[in-house]
């Protein structure tokens, strides 16, 4: 009996009904769910978007191109900044059209600075897994006249020496008697008052570049047509004063007139000066102007000092040299830094070979004040927590409270160094050897792979001892976290280049930041 | 000591849906010394916003310049230009150029910034009125001066956080949707219980 109800309900039309009820509602819930996701956009949108072969290349010190593709066209932002944090990238760059190649120029580049940057393509942000992507400017030729060799402040500001001046590899690889003869210069004093000219100066500031433009037309129409493109409202408003102006006037392709005219000196006068920032300063080329300016007047006259040309209170002087460059980046020669919150006045006037007062234009003068930037020194616990060796010259270390936004702020750069003998100064012992320099450079970096500048990489069992700590922009002693050292060995054998990781992969033996 | 010479945006700060027109102020600050004309490059997120060209208010005149007009130059770098042509009418010039009028093209974050590179070819200029037509802008306080614009979708609340507000509204109407669908099930399911039980 049981049996034959159970029979009896399994084929019950009912039972069927609710069954084919339970699996419309499953079929329902089915299609909102698909619905639901479509509408959300789990698609490959986000794939299509992502950047491919993101490449860089210098183009000079100051510009920078960086490449890359995606699979779909899209109009790309290069989000950028001189920090490894996406918080502080205050510039962008970014393609122009919607294109799958992308190819943007980063302009207004500091010379000899790593820039940190991710890219925003569509809908997503992409920061290369977290890393960033990140170049390195190379060095400016603006101020050939402050090589690192000269500063001296070598001992103490390591900023300024480079492997190629400490590190003199001349003998064989095995050679370890190598010193450091940049570590050792003496400084020259304090900076020399030279050919200060005597004319009483204004006090007056006067920072005024004029723009590059090239506007070439006569016709006012024209050039107001071409404001944007070619021309600039100075163009357009030279064309409507005509000889009112004086800027362009003057005679062209003459030679040098000696003495120089009152009429030349006021034709080739700067007549603009402006700041980048505290120490990065730059004016009107003489070769921008007539060709007689730039004949006539072959170098330029440039002061810094700490307080204002009207006032006679004593003031530390930061510059006062004459250069060929139109640029001036401080330290100046042996001259000190300014401190962060520093306010520094400049004035620069072009000369003739002669010099002198009489052979040169009228000075213009310009101030800036320093960004104070935080001291090192006053972050807490801001100190390397270790340095480690991954592969024979593969070099790592990090800061033992990188989340520390105060570390953080105020931490500018690392200076590393290493020898064969864990000595850093030359032994007063003379039966001690003197070290071999594998490496004495600041970076900005966690990380470093020899060969350093151009030392010697070490050799399969060498050993060699590194030490490196945290500086702030000023780098000195007082500005510093501690040394932290670390002595290790070259395994004899080398890894085959296919095993051997990337340059900038992170070590294993410790967790990374 | 002389003010820099410099431009600035006002507001600071604008928040604005998607499609919104975005009125930006451009000011200037001359302090004492006298403006013929002035030329601004401003550049932003071209995948946040866009000048509206379209429109015929796109550029306001501040009163004080003679002629001011804007341009795109390429999407997210924009040229205004203000001009004084008559002589006499050479004043300090501290106050608004022009307003300009952005839309708000899609949701995101951008900041609104000055170009102002001494001696680059394209960058933003003043020019005093003196006998050599002198460049006084300071780039350094100039760039100093930005806007920050954030763009929410349309369809969300200004102020909330787009992402995640869009993920919940529709996990709500999934489970609305759900909930639904079962009670339909349940009832359906007790009716049919009952006819069986009366047979």
């Amino acid at each position: 009996m049981q049996i034959a109800t159970s029979k009896s309900k399994k084929i019950s039309p009912k039972q069927l009904r609710t069954m084919g009820i339970i699996f419309g509602v499953l079929v329902a819930i089915g299609v909102a769910v698909g619905l639901f996701l479509l509408t959300q956009g789990a698609g490959t949108q986000a794939s299509e978007e992502m950047p491919q072969s993101v490449e860089t290349m210098e183009i000079d010190a100051s510009k920078v191109s960086v490449s890359w593709s995606t699979g779909k066209e899209t109009i790309a932002v290069i989000e950028y900044g001189t920090e490894a944090d996406a918080a502080s990238f205050a510039d962008f760059a970014f393609s122009e059209n919607p294109t799958t190649s992308h190819n943007v120029e980063i302009p207004s580049l500091e010379p000899e600075t790593t820039y940190y940057f991710q890219i925003r393509s569509g809908d997503s942000v992409f920061d290369n897994g977290g890393l960033f992507w990140s170049f390195t400017t190379p060095p400016g030729d603006a101020n050939p006249e402050t090589t690192p060799g000269l500063s001296p402040t070598a001992i103490l500001s390591p900023v300024s020496i480079t492997p190629s001046i400490s590190i003199s590899p001349v003998a064989s690889p095995s050679a370890s008697i190598i010193p450091t003869p940049s570590l050792t210069a003496t400084p020259s004093g304090a900076l020399q008052q030279i050919n200060t000219p005597t004319a009483s100066p204004s006090g007056e500031v006067s920072p005024s570049p004029t723009g590059v433009a090239i506007c070439s037309s006569t016709n006012c129409t024209n050039i107001l047509q071409s404001l944007g493109n070619l021309c600039t409202t100075q163009d357009y408003v030279k064309c409507l004063l005509g000889a009112n102006v004086t800027v362009t006037e003057g005679p062209t392709g003459t030679a040098t007139p000696a003495p120089v005219s009152e009429e030349m000196r006021s034709t080739c006068a700067i007549t603009s000066l402006q700041s980048n920032s505290c120490s990065s300063w730059i004016w009107e080329d003489m070769t921008a102007k007539e060709l007689s300016c730039s004949e006539t007047f072959t170098k330029y006259f440039v002061q810094c000092k700490g307080t204002s040309w009207s006032s006679s209170d004593p003031a530390p002087w930061y510059c006062n040299k004459t250069t060929s460059s139109n640029s001036l980046s401080l330290p100046c020669d042996n001259a000190p830094t300014p401190a962060p919150g520093q306010a520094v006045f400049c004035r620069v006037r072009a000369e003739t070979e002669a010099g002198g007062d009489d052979n040169a234009t009228d000075w213009v003068y310009i101030n800036s004040t320093c960004s104070s930037y935080g001291v090192l020194a006053s972050a807490a616990n801001c100190q390397i927590d270790y340095l480690q060796q991954s592969l024979c010259g593969s070099w790592s270390w990090s800061l033992a409270n990188f989340k520390d936004p105060t570390c953080t702020a105020a931490l500018d750069h690392y200076w590393l160094q290493c020898t064969s003998n864990g000595l850093f100064s030359n032994p007063t012992d003379p039966l001690t050897p003197t070290p071999y320099w594998y490496c004495n450079t600041t970076t900005e970096e966690s990380s470093l792979d020899m060969p350093c500048g151009n030392a010697f990489a070490p050799a399969d069992g060498q050993t060699l001892t590194c030490r490196v700590r945290p500086e702030d922009a000023y780098g000195t002693n007082a500005h510093a976290g501690e040394w932290k050292t670390q002595t290790l060995t070259c395994p004899t054998s080398t890894p085959t280049p296919t095993d051997a990781p990337t340059a900038t992969t992170a070590p294993t033996a410790t967790p990374t930041p | 000591m002389d003010t820099p010479a410099s431009f600035s945006f006002n507001p600071v700060s604008v928040s604005a849906t998607q499609g919104e027109l975005v009125p930006i102020d451009i000011l200037i600050h001359s302090d004492d010394k006298s403006v013929i004309s002035a030329d601004v490059w401003i550049k932003f997120d071209p995948t946040v916003l866009e000048l509206a060209d379209d429109q015929s208010s796109v550029v306001a005149n501040g009163d004080l310049f003679q002629i001011v007009d804007v341009k795109t130059i390429t999407p997210g770098n924009v040229y205004l230009y203000a001009l004084n042509q008559s002589k006499t009418s050479q004043t300090p010039a501290n106050g608004k150029i022009a307003t300009i009028m952005l839309r708000a093209k899609s949701s995101g974050n951008t900041l609104l910034q000055f170009h102002c590179v001494p001696f680059d070819e394209k960058t933003s200029q003043i020019i005093e009125f003196d006998a050599k037509l002198t460049n006084i802008i300071d780039c350094n306080s100039t760039r100093n001066h930005t806007t920050e614009i954030i763009v929410a979708d349309s369809s969300q609340v200004l102020g909330a956080s787009s992402t995640r507000f869009a993920s919940l509204k529709g996990y709500v109407t999934l489970a609305v949707l759900i909930f639904i669908l079962i009670g339909i099930f349940i009832w359906r399911y007790q009716k049919i219980s009952k006819e069986i039980k009366k047979k």
